[in-house]
């Protein structure tokens, strides 16, 4: 599958899903009230309303900026493969079902106002809610069936094994720094204390906090290899630490991953695997005896890779 | 980086660990301003004394290879060369081979001297 049919695969299905809306409020102007009705509460009464030109903007808008986040995503280009499972179908399948229930949300919204003399007459359902899972879950499998395989990249040369001597000592360690993360927590940090005035001190204290989270955690990773195994510090405290013991290594290699595959940067789980990813490029990639993958994006991720495969033989 | 020592080797544990260094800055797989794993990651991981790694990690400061802060741990000094650390590699290497042939250190210093005054 191509960069383009990905991402016409995983974006179009939001364009598509707002059209029907689109056309009932163009098809159904004279008949709209003034003001549509836009919000509801939980028992269908009216919360907020909307001129009729702004909704109708408001949905081609939602349509076009979640299309263009999942086209994003989705026409990636191949990547070594991160899971058991493939994670592009999945994506597929919860990009379709999003597009599903923004549809029917959308049209349920339109169709409440249809021929209401005013907004406040307008009444949406809490039952509306449960058709629109419903066409999620229908769309969803939809997309997963029509997403192909995934470009997988052409495998890397197998690991090559470092030769461990008996009696030999080892150990391997590479930090990998993540620049996005930097410049996320420091946004954060500076905007919670910018917002402790105008927002109150509990929304400052908030963002100050998860600010902080993102550069101690998130910023950068220490990552070693050793007699133990495959060990993962996180952030400049070096903890929380992430594990895998030699015995439960069942294969390694390496290859070129992106964070779109793990859908972001940070400490991911996807079905099938987990990964530490902090930017694009060389990463070090380790198959459990469970069959789940675990990723670390690191520099010289071929020698992290050979000292595993040797310290397998030694052992072995 | 990539450490490898052999206790059953007749080179002590910390210069082993410092030799480690040396050749990753001269093949360029250590960079200037890259920090060294801290001492006692180092130590568990490679399952010696942290006082092993820690003088290792001594004797590359006094080279002028790296530098020791508190807090900060053990970075390779910005604006090093590459080829200092390779010819501080040699050094050491010739150290080993005249000790393995029963040189006098001083005889040693004496020949390199009169290399160094030649033409």
């Amino acid at each position: 599958m191509g960069r383009t049919t990905g991402a016409i695969l995983t974006g179009a299905p939001h364009l598509v899903a707002v059209l029907p809306a689109v056309v009932t409020t163009l098809v159904a102007w004279d008949r709209l009230p003034a003001e549509m009705a836009s919000r509801f509460a939980a028992d269908g009464t009216v919360v907020d309303t909307m001129p009729r030109a702004a909704m109708l903007v408001a949905a081609i808008l939602l349509g076009v900026v979640m299309s263009a986040v999942f086209a994003a995503i989705g026409g990636r280009s191949p990547a070594a493969p991160v899971s058991s499972v493939d994670t592009m179908r999945f994506f597929g399948l919860v990009s379709w079902a999003t597009a599903g229930i923004l549809g029917t949300v959308l049209l349920s919204a339109v169709l409440a106002n249809v021929d209401a003399p005013d907004a406040a007459a307008a009444e949406l359902p809490m039952s509306r809610l449960l058709v629109a899972l419903g066409v999620a879950a229908v769309a969803g499998a939809v997309g997963y069936l029509v997403t192909p395989r995934s470009p997988v990249a052409p495998p890397q040369p197998a690991a090559e094994a470092i030769a461990v001597a008996p009696g030999e000592l080892v150990s391997w360690s590479g930090r990998v720094e993540s620049r996005a993360s930097l410049a996320l927590g420091a946004v954060l940090v500076v905007a919670g204390l910018a917002a402790a005035w105008p927002a109150g001190p509990l929304v400052g204290a908030l963002l100050v906090a998860v600010g902080l989270a993102v550069l101690l955690l998130g910023s950068s990773a220490l990552v070693t290899v050793d007699r133990r195994g495959l060990v993962v510090s996180l952030g400049v405290l070096g903890w929380p630490r992430l594990r895998i013991p030699a015995d439960d290594i069942a294969s390694v290699t390496t290859g070129v991953v992106s964070p779109a595959q793990f859908g972001g940067w940070g400490y991911r789980i996807v079905p099938g695997g987990s990964g530490v990813v902090l930017r694009r490029g060389p990463a070090l990639i380790v198959t459990r005896r469970s069959g789940r993958r675990f990723t670390v994006t690191v520099d010289d991720a071929r020698t992290a890779a050979g000292l595993l495969v040797g310290l397998g033989h030694r052992v072995s | 980086m990539l450490f490898r020592v052999d206790p059953a080797r007749p080179v002590p544990l910390a210069d082993q660990i410092a030799a480690c260094v040396r050749r990753g800055i001269a093949d360029g797989t250590v960079r200037p301003g890259e920090r060294l794993p801290p001492a006692r990651e180092l130590a568990s991981s490679l399952d010696v004394s942290i006082h092993t790694v820690l003088a290792g990690y001594q004797h590359l400061r006094d080279e002028g290879m790296i530098e020791l802060r508190r807090g900060r741990g053990a970075t390779v000094r910005e604006g090093l060369r590459a080829d200092r650390a390779a010819v501080l590699d040699l050094v050491h290497d010739l150290v080993a081979a005249a000790r393995r042939i029963d040189l006098d250190d001083e005889e040693l210093v004496e020949l390199v001297r009169h290399a160094a005054s030649g033409p």
